[in-house]
């Protein structure tokens, strides 16, 4: 078993790039913010790819499942917490309107869970 | 460890007989009389609190540290017999955590991790350029330095990259502390596969000390500390309220893990 998953390849940063971006550009079709997406798309395609690959070292076990991007992960509140930080270093005006459209929160929604995060980080 | 009345195995954190000065109120395995903060056992007969008298402490520098490390055991659940039972959110927690250090002790303890912080922290930066540390004669001036050294290095550049090389698991504890960590290219528990799944889980759970959530990070970051080598060193970055709050995870199960295991903790203080 563990032999014959050594042949399981991990996709590019190229394949999650274009996955994360078709992803969120799914959820937030306004064409000022397209640049935005792709910024992020970027920075999780390198994130989720060195992850990846430190979990097929540390699972071998589970190289099958780190070898292709789980787009339930982009739904982990850990990774919510990298988008938000991105996205208000980078988008400071329209942060929460764009967070929102890609959490498929409404904007109350969205500041009250900003809020829980930020109260789970200062723990 | 040999003592003149029994013997004590600080690897279980135990002694290996049952006490010989019986108190009527407790059971003949208590040792230190259920409170080891407070009370120190040095025969291995009888709890006593020699060691304020040898240090010049009083009742009156010590009523903060023993008040809150008396409360807290047991009764994290319940706000009514809370340290704070005005507080309500985590602000009003940290406030008042805060504040004892306005106790000597208090003070003392924080003057030692200002020197721990910088000696530590200059000596993990410098480390990455490999450059030997030199001489230091005034410690709180040498903090200060490695502060400003540490801080100017942990400020992410215009890419949003941390300007430090990457390293390994790194551990966290108060207000902006995580982000931190990260910055300077640590890894943290949300970065293990265990960390993200349970971060999954009490997404919608309530953070508060003692809440089912408190509950199941502290049994996670218990595991996670026990994952570090006996003998190596790890940074922690923290601030003072955390390292002083005897509720934290960090306080009470993180380094008594990794002070029982000899691990060589870092201190950052990012306050």
């Amino acid at each position: 078993m563990l032999l014959g998953n050594r042949n399981i390849v991990l996709d590019s940063r190229e394949v999650f790039f274009k996955k994360i971006k078709s992803f969120y550009s799914k959820k937030n079709q306004k064409l000022h913010q397209k640049k935005m997406i792709e910024e992020l798309s970027v920075f999780l395609a390198d994130y989720f790819f060195k992850q990846y690959s430190d979990f097929r070292v540390e699972y071998p076990k589970s190289i099958k499942r780190y070898s292709s991007l789980k787009l339930s992960d982009l739904d982990n509140p850990f990774t919510h917490d990298k988008i938000i930080s991105f996205i208000r270093e980078k988008f400071i005006r329209d942060y929460v309107s764009f967070c929102s459209l890609i959490f498929e929160m409404t904007e109350n929604d969205f500041l009250e869970y900003e809020k829980s995060r930020v109260r789970f980080n200062n723990w | 460890m040999e003592m003149d009345f029994r013997l004590y195995d600080p690897a279980i954190g135990r002694f290996n007989g049952i006490d010989p000065v019986t108190h009527h109120s407790q059971g003949t395995s208590v040792a230190f009389d259920n409170n080891p903060i407070f009370w120190a056992d040095p025969s291995g007969a009888n709890s006593t609190a020699e060691w304020m008298e040898e240090n010049g402490i009083t009742d009156d520098d010590l009523i903060t540290v023993y008040e809150s490390s008396d409360n807290s055991e047991g009764n994290s659940n319940s706000e009514s017999e809370s340290n704070c039972p005005e507080c309500e959110t985590f602000e009003d927690y940290y406030n008042y955590y805060s504040s004892l250090f306005k106790s000597p002790v208090a003070q003392e303890r924080a003057k030692k991790g200002l020197e721990d912080t910088g000696t530590g922290a200059l000596k993990g930066v410098l480390s990455n350029f490999n450059i030997e540390t030199t001489e230091v004669t005034d410690a709180e001036e040498f903090g200060f330095f490695a502060g400003i050294v540490l801080f100017a290095l942990l400020e992410p550049g215009p890419g949003g990259e941390a300007k430090l090389a990457k390293k390994g698991f790194s551990f966290w504890s108060g207000r902006g502390s995580q982000k931190a960590a990260l910055d300077a290219g640590y890894k943290v528990l949300g970065d293990t596969r265990a960390g993200q799944n349970l971060a999954k889980l009490t997404a919608n759970m309530e953070y508060s000390i003692g809440s089912q959530a408190w509950k199941n990070w502290a049994r996670l970051s218990q595991a996670y500390a026990r994952k570090i080598p006996k003998g190596s060193s790890v940074n922690v970055f923290l601030t003072r309220g955390n390292n002083a709050n005897p509720m934290s995870i960090w306080s009470r199960f993180e380094r008594p893990i990794l002070e029982q295991n000899n691990v060589k903790i870092i201190y950052n203080f990012i306050d």
